[in-house]
This record gives structure tokens, sequence and C-alpha cells, in this order.
């Protein structure tokens, strides 16, 4: 996504080619939710108090939350739920800011030590895919990739499905090479007899 | 600093407390500390599983006090307007401006964002293996960097294809607006295509 893209990186040394980092989200929609989220709560906080503090009457969510909050015990369904959501939630803000994110793009091995540059793994995806299916013999190709690995299956048309597998390691392995990753992810090949 | 610093730190405190207050509520409410027989420390809240979470008494300890609701209105306030802050440079990304031309940078002769960036996606849109280019350039009018969305033809290789950037386009713009170094950020894809095979 465009608006979640890698702020800017500390300046790199001058001469030398750094090795290639991979690329931090900013977690600006994590970040806008939360600030949301926020905001939302206090300004109702606020704008309530205020309200009451000039003599008007406090909201409904306000005089039937105090009491809820007053009377449910610790040990209520009510409260272990909210208590867990609130824990995961927390949980999950925490991972959000301590991972890298940007899963889905994978740095370039680069020739300037001022350009960065990534592979969507939807584009790797499918010049890997492309790739398989040149091999002779393959009617199909389905590839996965993760961070570090690309799980390639294959139907086979004819050929026998070793050799195949064979050539089709060869191709990828190729392939993987063009794709001239910074870090380049293993690979592992099923085959599978499907003549029509 | 870095928006992506503060925002993960923010984010990192948000999500403290959350889990935080959670984990505490929960330990009360399935009555750990009796069980597992840890001594919880003074003054820590929702020890046992029928306690609640905000009771009259706590509510309105201070209501009386001449300084609760000011201090209240104030805190609120604060935390309200950093909340709205941080929304807001979300929504905005800083953009150049003008660019400031030659090394060391010359007075009075700028040259206007968009005119760097539509060349820059232009020149590159024309390399070879590249079907869609655009750019856009980002960072303050002191360090502008550009960044680059380039779509590849389906036979492309993207390393030849980042190399033949950095010789052409990028050579180009740095030598034309006397910034050596500008940094660029590229970001490659491949348009979705049937699979077709070779016979």
């Amino acid at each position: 996504m465009k608006t979640d893209q890698a702020a800017s990186p500390d300046p790199a040394p001058a001469g030398g080619v750094p090795p290639a980092r991979r690329p931090w989200s900013a977690r600006r929609i994590p970040a806008a939710l939360t600030a949301l989220v926020v905001a939302a709560a206090t300004g109702a906080l606020l704008f309530d108090i205020v309200r009451v503090r000039a003599g008007g009457n406090a909201a409904a969510w306000r005089t039937s939350l105090a009491p809820e909050l007053a009377t449910r015990p610790l040990d209520d369904v009510w409260m272990r739920v909210g208590a867990a959501v609130l824990a995961l939630l927390g949980l999950w803000l925490i991972v959000l800011a301590l991972t890298p994110g940007l899963r889905h793009q994978y740095p370039l091995k680069s020739p300037d030590a001022h350009v960065r540059a990534v592979l969507d793994r939807a584009a790797a995806v499918l010049l890997l895919r492309d790739a398989a299916l040149r091999v002779p013999g393959v009617s199909g190709a389905r590839i996965r990739m993760r961070r570090h690995r690309v799980a390639a299956r294959a139907d086979v048309r004819f050929r026998s499905p070793a050799e195949v597998r064979a050539d089709l390691e060869a191709v990828l392995r190729e392939q993987i090479d063009r794709l001239a990753l910074a870090d380049p992810p293993g690979l592992a090949v099923r085959t599978r007899a499907r003549p029509k | 600093m870095r928006k992506s610093a503060i925002n993960r730190i923010l984010l990192a405190l948000t999500g403290i407390v959350m889990l935080g207050s959670g984990v505490l509520i929960l330990a009360g409410g399935f009555d750990v500390y009796r069980r597992w027989s840890l001594s919880s420390p003074d003054g820590m809240p929702w020890t046992a599983p029928k306690t609640v979470v905000l009771d009259d008494a706590d509510r309105t300890r201070w209501t009386d006090e001449a300084w609760w609701w000011p201090v209240v209105i104030a805190v609120l306030a604060v935390v309200f307007l950093l909340a709205l802050w941080w929304l807001l440079a979300q929504l905005h990304r800083t953009h150049p401006g003008d660019i400031r031309l030659g090394e060391p940078p010359a007075d009075g002769v700028e040259l206007r964002e968009h005119a760097l960036s539509d060349a820059l996606a232009a020149d590159a849109g024309r390399q070879p293996g590249v079907t869609r280019a655009q750019a856009r350039m980002i960072g303050p009018s002191r360090s502008p960097k550009a960044q680059l969305d380039l779509t590849l033809t389906q036979d492309s290789e993207p390393g030849p294809v980042l190399r033949a950037l950095c010789d052409g386009p990028l050579t180009r713009a740095r030598r034309s607006t006397g910034h050596t170094r500008l940094p660029a950020e590229a970001r490659m894809r491949v348009a979705a295509h049937k699979p077709h095979r070779a016979e």
C-alpha cells in the first residue's frame, strides 16, 4: 500500500554499497486508527464533562457506563471478555510497533548506496510462475512465496515428474537469481503427474 | 524525528497501557494472585475477583475538591489535542515544494517539485523493461527524495532494470538538479497477466 511506504532511511555512507535493509513501514494506518479512537474517546468525555460543569445533564452513555463499571465484578464474563480483547489489541499494537511490516516487499540488491528498491511479492510470484510454465511438461504451476521460502507446485502433463522436477528446480533457481533479491529465498518444488 | 519512529513509540505506549490493564483485570478476575499465592504490591488495583473496575467511591473521591475538574479537563484536553495532532500527521506527507538547484544550492534558482518528478517518471517510463512509471518527491526541501513506482514487463529482470534506472534517469536527475546524492526509493511490480505456456 502506498500510504504505508517506509519512512526515509538514514543517509547511507558514501562509497561502497551497504547491505540492503528491509524497508520499515511507517505504520500510518494503525497510527491513524489508534489516534482516531483516542481522540474520539477523550473528545466525547471532555465534551460531556464540560457540558455537565456548565449546568447540563450528563450524556446517557456516561450515566449507564459508570454503574456498569461500579457493579460488574472482575469475574463477570463480560469483564473477562472485555479485558481479554483489550489485552489482545494491546499486544497487537506492540507487535505492530516492533516489527518491520511490509512483508510483501522484497528488498533488491542495489548498485547505488542511495537507492533502495523493493520488488512486490505479487510481481515475484508472477515472474516465477511464468518461468515455471516455460519448463516443458508443466501444464500448471502455483507459486507460494513467503519471506524466506518459495514453494512451487506444478502439474506435469508429459515427461516423467522427476525429470520435470529437476528442470523446474534449476529454472526457478535461475529465475530467483534473476530477481536480484538482497536476501534470496529458499526453494521447495513439488510436482504431480496430471496427464490430460 | 522520523514519522515511523514517532508512530511506533506511540503505538507501543498505547499497546503497553492496553495490554497492562487487560492483563491486570484478567488476573484479578481469575483470582490468579490467591491461586498462585502471589503477593500483590500495595495499591495495586483489581486483585480480587469480586472487586470492580471503578467503584463509585473511587470515581467521586476528589470531585468535591476545587482542583479536580480543572485538572481532569486540562488532562483530557491535552490528550485530545495530542491524538488529533497524531491523526493529522498521518494524513499529510512532507513534500519538498520547490527544490533549490545547484551544489551548493544557488539562491533564487528553484525547480518545482512536480517538474522534477514528472521528468523522472517520463524518463523512467522509457527504460527498457518498464511499462509504466510514477514518481513523486518526498522529504523536506533541503533533502528531497524521489519515490518511484514502476510496473515492469512480464519478461523483465528487476536487477538490470534497477541498474538502468540508477545509471539513466536518476543520474540525469542528479546531474540536472545538482543534488548529487539525490536518494531514491523504487517499488517494482508486474501487471497481473494470464499464464501462457511455452509449447
